[in-house]
């Protein structure tokens, strides 16, 4: 008995398809660039992320035929190429942040983005120190960090993305939140409840 | 609120991005996927020679070059060039070559001697290299039967063995067999379609004119294997016709021996045709590369035995334009955004030079065998 086809509206059925359709691959597109944006635009700006999209979907589509059918979620991999372009984009990345830490203006904001986050609890002490805190971390950390906080990939998903081993994803992950602790020990209090994530 | 709300809200205030913000990049997208586009046949149901629906996990290059097409693409082919390229000059010379060389096939196809036509449950074994630029080489394994209606394959590296029954009934009310062939392309219509035509040249081509007048040449031809450039003259409708038939004929049993001498013959009485001596096919084997558009898309034929092994597409150094957003996609946009994405729109992607091989793909084997699985 041939196994069952897979879920025709699962990615890795998307893929497939897009192997003897190339045009299906824009369903991708549709299903996850608007998410992967705003992650991209919370890191680099909006402007960046544009490019950031673009390329990440280009390159993915390229690598289409190497992709493992068995994954059917495709994110992590898009993340992963993702994370692989920002991190071109480093040094810019932690300059905004340093920017930010200093001046109290985040340069990845547009002024309408500017009134909004006035309106958040959070203050902006608080903001700037998050800021000083994931300027200060490894690429490496922060990126594990940002897509468990902003894209909310799993340990092993974020395993997957960046092709490293799970226990690997948990000792960056409590570093980077140690130090974020660190930085915002002063604001909160009950920052050393531990989260449960999978 | 712990470390990570904290950080959750941070930066929150950014949104999803609008659909035109997202557009550009869309575009971009469907540039890249259309450029296979150029190879593909006119209707789905073509794909069933050359692509059997079952082949979809495996055939990668094959996939990509020769699954249905849409008109509904996002993306204009490139035109072809209507006159030889300079480093292609069909020079007197070139022709009196060509049709030489396509004389010699002619002949060399005379002299197989002739075979029953297979029964439509054979089953037939095909090994096909594909390359595609930017992608580089994959092989392909894939069972058919004669008549298009079974298809198998091996699920990943070490899968089972799948199965697949096509989902199109073989025609039966197409009328003649150039029209079977048009609506689902198999080995078997191919075989039937090549052995249908007239022997003289002359009357060959015109009944490819015939069915290309009352069928459309541009539906005949636009997504022909050969023909990754819209044809520009009527030889160059002729060519990609015969070119298709004998493609999907090489991906089976071949087509009876007079037949493909007689395709040949005709071939060589089309202005305009040169070729390309010296070059690989996608397995790695020599080839000679026949074409009618100076040498942009070619029929590949094993320089001894003059046997269709293959089909290669070359750049012509224009990629497909993108398409450009509605009015309603930018509206609601800033003039700087508007500005923005109309610039990128207007840089085209970076597209190979001129005569890089953008696409290539060979039967490395094609046999009859007992049954799915067996080479």
């Amino acid at each position: 008995m041939p196994p069952p086809d897979p879920d025709p509206d699962d990615d890795a059925a998307l893929i497939e398809r897009s192997w003897h359709d190339p045009e299906a691959f824009a369903g991708l597109y549709d299903r996850h660039a608007a998410p992967l944006h705003r992650y991209a635009a919370r890191r680099l700006g909006i402007n960046a992320a544009d490019d950031i999209v673009a390329d990440t979907f280009l390159d993915a589509f390229r690598k289409r035929r190497r992709y493992d059918l068995s994954a059917t979620d495709a994110r992590p991999w898009l993340y992963g190429i993702a994370a692989n372009l920002i991190g071109k984009h480093s040094r810019a990345e932690v300059r905004m942040l340093r920017a930010y830490a200093k001046t109290g203006a985040d340069p990845v904001l547009t002024e309408a983005h500017i009134d909004e986050a006035d309106r958040r609890l959070a203050s902006a002490a608080v903001r700037q120190d998050l800021a000083a805190a994931l300027a200060a971390l490894t690429s490496a950390d922060r990126d594990v960090l940002l897509m468990i906080a902003w894209a909310d990939l799993s340990y092993t998903e974020v395993a997957a993305a960046l092709g490293i081993p799970v226990g690997t994803v948990r000792s960056r992950l409590h570093r980077a939140r140690a130090r974020i602790r660190a930085a915002l020990g002063g604001h909160d209090p009950t920052s050393a409840r531990e989260e449960s994530l999978p | 609120m712990n470390d990570l709300d904290q950080l959750r809200e941070f930066r929150a205030e950014i949104p999803y991005p609008e659909r035109p913000r997202l557009s550009p990049g869309r575009s971009r997208l469907l540039s890249a996927a259309g450029r296979p586009h150029r190879w593909r046949l006119t209707t789905a149901r073509r794909s069933n020679l050359l692509l059997p629906a079952a082949a979809a996990a495996t055939a990668v290059a094959v996939a990509a070059g020769l699954a249905g097409y849409s008109l509904t693409t996002g993306t204009t082919p490139a035109p072809r060039p209507s006159a030889a390229p300079k480093q292609h000059p069909a020079a007197p010379s070139q022709a009196v070559l060509a049709a030489r060389l396509l004389q010699n096939a002619s002949a060399a196809a005379s002299r197989v001697p002739p075979k029953a036509e297979p029964a439509p449950g054979q089953w037939i074994y095909s090994e096909m290299v594909g390359y595609e630029h930017g992608q580089g080489v994959t092989t392909d394994q894939n069972w058919i039967t004669f008549d298009g209606t079974k298809s198998a394959y091996y699920l990943g590296r070490n899968g089972p063995l799948q199965i697949h029954t096509s989902p199109i009934a073989p025609p039966s009310g197409a009328t003649g067999p150039l029209a079977a062939f048009n609506a689902d392309a198999t080995p078997k219509t191919a075989y039937d379609a090549l052995a249908s035509l007239p022997t003289a040249p002359r009357q060959l081509l015109a009944a490819l004119d015939k069915v290309a007048q009352s069928v459309g040449a541009a539906n005949l031809t636009a997504g022909t294997p050969v023909a990754g450039h819209a044809p520009q003259n009527k030889g160059q409708v002729e060519f990609d016709y015969l070119s298709l038939l004998l493609w999907n004929a090489a991906g089976g049993v071949g087509a009876p021996p007079a037949a493909e001498g007689a395709a040949f013959r005709a071939m060589a009485a089309i202005p305009g045709v040169t070729i390309q001596q010296g070059i690989t096919d996608a397995a790695g084997n020599p080839a000679i590369g026949v074409s009618d558009d100076g040498g942009f898309d070619q029929l590949l034929l094993d320089p001894v035995s003059y046997q269709v092994t293959g089909l290669r597409q070359l750049s012509t150094g224009v990629g497909p334009k993108a398409a450009v957003p509605t009015p309603q996609e930018l509206a609601g946009l800033s003039k700087a955004e508007q500005q923005k994405i109309l610039r990128q729109l207007k840089t085209p992607p970076p597209w190979p030079r001129k005569g890089t091989v953008l696409q290539s793909l060979a039967y490395k084997q094609v046999s009859e065998v007992s049954g799915p699985g067996v080479k």
